[in-house]
């Protein structure tokens, strides 16, 4: 080895050129002489380092900076805290320990192995502090984005791009009204001592947090999580109250009445619907009721309900296309020992809401001894057990299609910028609240005047200043209605302390106890109304005589204990028969009544019933609604061949349909041609409640049943035709000839396999941030409109918890909902009910009175929550 | 012996990197391919040495995750489709990233030793 005296720098090793040819392999020589050369320094070429700054700066400006849609890159793509970590998160520690400050005593939490936290505390406020730390690890983005989205702040995550979002909430006076909910609640109350213990259980979990365990949707927007407040757990339940209490059919009627004029427009749109089976049973009845009448002919239109029309911009609730189905809906039955087989209470529920991954609820087990145990599934942001059971009781809800929205039309000072709303002859100063809107740097990005007068917020609709009350905006303690009914031993204590608290937004509440009680009530705020009662027009608000006169009295709730009947079963459908109410409380086109039907026929078919049984109706796929058109169609095609019109299509299509057991199982391949045909029926039928070429209001199709008995009616003449008025069966026939042509054009020949159920009508799961990739989309699922799970075009909704419990001496419960207990899209717990639910399938729910009785086999991973030293 | 001093040189900037990523996040990687460009100012491939560096740093991350039990096979699925890109993709321009920003910051801090 050498080194060369020229060295002035760095050393350089390689051999010698002669010594090259002897590494290959000269005979006789030695083996290569190694020699260190000193290297010179290599300076880069020019182009190379102007090359090489501009990628760096590049580099790191789409590192630091968003470009387009992207997060920046730097913190998205760290191999330590970006999206990769999240990998390291989705499963949790088969132990862990967290400190949290506040707690009174150790917490022992243990995750069954279908990841439902068993939380073992000895004060309640503990459990809560505990349920708060567990919802945020498993749900943390969950708690965030729902409760900006009540509260009208989702600009702050996601920049203008939400304004419109955030507006919503924020107009209808929401935060507003959160914020008095919160003040009117008694800090000593268990609810407010509840709702602090919860807060502060989540603020420990995030305080506990580092960059690298932030959920994967916080990196992709490039936030982070805020400390959770208090007053979140309100706006939650007040996006709850939005979404099941905000249907406001009133503007069908009027928009129907300014095409067809009111009378029409109240026959197509009754209070009441013409097909009967209420939630309180009626003596005697043993089938439901059809109460059907003439219906009105279209007439001219009114200009009265012209103007008024324009005043719902708003608070209108758009169309819903052939048929007036809600997409939210809920289902549950209870059955009295008297009827089932093993003579224990059964109860079953599924509340039909929008289904997302992940899912809304989070299941959980709350034990506290002596106290509380109570198992069930809460909304990720509420410290309560929403619907479940416990020892004694198990309950469940639906909501009630009441009507709790009421409009009226202001006399203002200004009718720019009002500041004085006239009442009684007096100007009334109008309370103003500004509401801004800030983006993700804090920058107010737009600001809005709200004005609300007494009854509430008050907006601006093509010039006139229309208010509006509404009883999700006033004061209530729904948190302390669910603390108390966790806590309830019976069914007439259940319902007592729930109907005390639980005022918006109304649900049907079924309870079954242990003793085999069963029992229901319509509960929440039903306002008493001045003059004619309803609630189905705008209302003069310069007089406090339009004003609400009160609340109905509990004991004028519908309700029912233990029927003569031996079961109860409510659907949304009307909660009383006309002539049992007390007052008006709604009208019949806020939902269906098909599922109520077909659960009501089960229930009084079988008088032994078991769970199994209960949990196959809750996926039942026979149809009401099948059963009652589809006889009208066949014998449609009937007339129309004997009067000489009949066709080949025609008799093809009433030959498959008479093939059809009515039944939306995945592999039917008729059930498509029924949807196809009843589309057509509505589109023919109702023209005359089209405008500018769309539906401004389609009646239900319980109206729709009553119309069928009435084959001349005016309401058959298609508009399209003037020369020709169509009947009954002239407008079947051709809505089944046009429906057999446009499937077979879509899906082929009838028995190729195009029809099947299963290829055409999908559940679509989105994730909250609408990401295909973390969404579970195309599942093809049994049932279809107005059956016991129902099945809407789009796919967004369906039943998004289901739950049976049997209340014997020991409780046993099955449950399953479609998603998974992580909000970790990389979690095997992600999405893994899904499978179950798809089936149809429960999981049986563990429920043991200590964390000894849970067996370890059944112990997925353990979390110690400890006080802070 | 070029070999294996070539593959030290990318190792220590690999185990640089890891660290420092780990500790402190993905800006020290620029920083320490500048300071490696200073450091080692004879190395003829500096670039390159620091590029391979930086990616095999930030793919020992994720190997170490991946040990761990984590599943960093579903991340680049799952994101990937997010951004629509195949898994493998989402992988490369992770490692394409650190490469780029430790290789050009390295060339730089050479021509800033030489300055």
């Amino acid at each position: 080895m050498v080194v060369d005296p020229q060295s002035h720098g760095g050393l350089r090793v390689g051999c010698r050129p002669s010594e090259k040819r002897s590494l290959e392999g000269g005979p006789g020589k030695s083996g290569p002489e190694l020699y260190l050369t000193p290297t010179p320094i290599v300076s880069p070429k020019p182009l190379l380092l102007v090359l090489s700054a501009v990628a760096l700066c590049g580099a790191v400006y789409t590192g630091m900076r968003p470009v387009g849609p992207l997060p920046p890159l730097g913190g998205l793509l760290d191999p330590a805290s970006g999206i990769w970590s999240t990998a390291g998160n989705a499963v949790l520690p088969r132990n862990a320990t967290a400190r949290i400050p506040g707690l009174q005593g150790a917490v022992d939490v243990r995750y069954d192995d279908r990841g439902v936290p068993h939380i073992f505390a000895t004060t309640e406020e503990d459990a809560y502090r505990a349920l708060g730390y567990v919802v945020a690890r498993d749900r943390l983005f969950q708690l965030d984005i729902q409760t900006r989205a009540s509260s009208g702040r989702l600009t702050e995550l996601v920049g203008a791009r939400a304004l419109e979002l955030d507006e919503s909430p924020r107009l209808l006076g929401m935060p507003r009204a959160a914020e008095q909910k919160l003040a009117a609640i008694d800090p000593k109350s268990e609810s407010r001592r509840m709702l602090d213990a919860y807060t502060s259980g989540v603020n420990a979990y995030i305080d506990s947090l580092k960059p690298r365990d932030y959920p994967i949707e916080y990196k992709l927007l490039n936030a982070k999580p805020e400390r959770w407040q208090s007053i979140n757990s309100i706006h939650l339940l007040n996006r709850m109250g939005w979404t099941l209490a905000s249907g406001n059919p009133d503007h069908m009627l009027v928009r129907a009445a300014a095409l067809i004029g009111d009378s029409a427009a109240r026959s197509v749109f009754p209070q009441h619907t013409p097909i009967e089976e209420p939630i309180q049973p009626q003596p005697g009845w043993t089938a439901p009721h059809d109460h059907f009448e003439t219906i009105a002919a279209p007439g001219s239109p009114d200009s009265n309900a012209m103007s008024l029309s324009s005043l719902y911009r708003r608070f209108r609730t758009d169309d819903p296309g052939t048929e007036s189905q809600p997409a939210f809906a809920s289902n549950n039955w209870a059955v009295a020992p008297a009827r089932t087989k093993d003579g224990y209470a059964l109860l079953a529920g599924d509340p039909h809401l929008e289904l997302t991954l992940p899912s809304i609820w989070y299941e959980v087990h709350l034990v506290v001894p002596g106290k509380l145990d109570i198992y069930g599934v809460t909304i990720p942001g509420a410290p309560a057990v929403v619907i479940g059971f416990n020892r004694d009781i198990s309950w469940t809800f639906t909501n009630t299609s009441a009507d709790v929205m009421d409009f009226y039309r202001e006399t203002v000072d200004d009718s720019v910028n009002p500041t004085k709303y006239k009442l009684d002859g007096e100007w009334r100063p109008l309370s103003q609240r500004v509401e801004q809107y800030r983006d993700q740097s804090g920058r107010v990005i737009h600001t809005d005047t709200v004005r609300y007068t007494h009854r509430g917020p008050m907006t601006n609709e093509h010039g006139h200043w229309v208010s509006m009350r509404w009883t999700v905006l006033e004061p209530s303690n729904e948190l302390q209605a669910l603390y108390d009914a966790s806590h309830a031993t019976n069914t007439h204590e259940f319902e007592d302390v729930v109907a005390r608290s639980f005022l918006a937004p109304a649900q049907n509440m079924l309870v079954a106890d242990r003793n085999g009680s069963i029992a229901i009530r319509s509960t929440g705020h039903f306002p008493l109304r001045s003059g004619d009662g309803d609630g189905e027009t705008i209302r003069d608000g310069s007089t406090s005589a339009s004003d609400w006169r009160g609340f109905w009295p509990v004991d004028k709730y519908p309700q029912s204990f233990d029927p003569a009947q031996g079961f109860l079963a409510s659907a949304n459908q009307e909660p009383e028969a006309p002539r049992a109410e007390f007052g008006y409380l709604g009208t019949d086109h806020g939902y269906e009544v098909w599922r109520a039907l077909r659960i009501n026929e089960l229930l009084r078919a079988n008088s032994q019933v078991t769970p199994d049984d209960m949990i196959r109706w809750q996926t039942d796929p026979g149809s009401t609604r099948a059963d009652r058109f589809v006889p009208y169609f066949i014998a449609a095609a009937k007339t129309e061949r004997d009067r000489g019109r009949g066709n080949a299509g025609l008799d093809s299509a009433a030959s498959l349909l008479a093939q059809w057991d009515r039944i939306y199982s995945l592999d039917n391949q008729r059930a498509v041609l029924f949807e196809a045909a009843m589309r057509e029926l509505s589109d023919r039928t109702w023209d005359e409640l089209n405008q500018n070429g769309a539906r401004v209001a389609t009646p239900s199709t319980a109206v729709l049943a009553e119309l069928m008995t009435q084959p001349a009616n005016k309401w058959w003449d298609d508009l399209r035709t003037r020369d020709v008025a169509e009947d009954r069966d002239d407008i079947l026939a051709q809505s089944l000839a046009a429906a057999y042509a446009s499937v077979t054009k879509e899906y082929g020949a009838p028995n190729a396999g195009g029809w099947r159920w299963d290829r055409i009508r999908f559940t679509n799961i989105y994730h909250l941030l609408q990401i295909p990739a973390f969404s579970a989309l195309r599942i093809p699922v049994p049932g279809g409109t107005g059956t016991l799970t129902p099945s809407t075009g789009t796919g967004h909704y369906g039943p998004s918890w289901r739950m049976v419990v049997e209340m014997g001496p020991e409780v046993h419960a099955w449950g399953t909902f479609p998603g998974g207990q992580s909000g970790n899209p990389m979690s095997p717990r992600y999405r893994d009910h899904l499978a179950f639910w798809e089936r149809g399938k429960l999981q049986p729910l563990i429920f043991p009175r200590t964390s000894a009785e849970l067996p370890a086999n059944a112990t997925s991973a353990t979390l110690s929550l400890r006080p802070t030293k | 012996m070029i070999v294996p001093r070539y593959v030290a040189r990318v190792a220590i900037v690999a185990l640089a990197c890891a660290f420092a990523t780990a500790l402190f996040g993905w800006m020290t990687v620029p920083l320490l391919g500048f300071i490696y460009g200073i450091v080692d100012r004879r190395a003829r491939a500096r670039g390159t040495i620091a590029a391979l560096g930086a990616a095999l740093g930030w793919l020992a991350i994720l190997g170490a995750e991946a040990a761990r039990g984590a599943n960093v096979r579903m991340v680049a699925v799952e994101v990937g489709a997010v951004m629509q890109l195949p898994g493998f993709a989402l992988v490369l321009i992770t490692l394409a990233f650190a490469a780029l920003l430790g290789g050009t910051a390295a060339v730089l801090g050479s021509a800033f030793t030489r300055a």
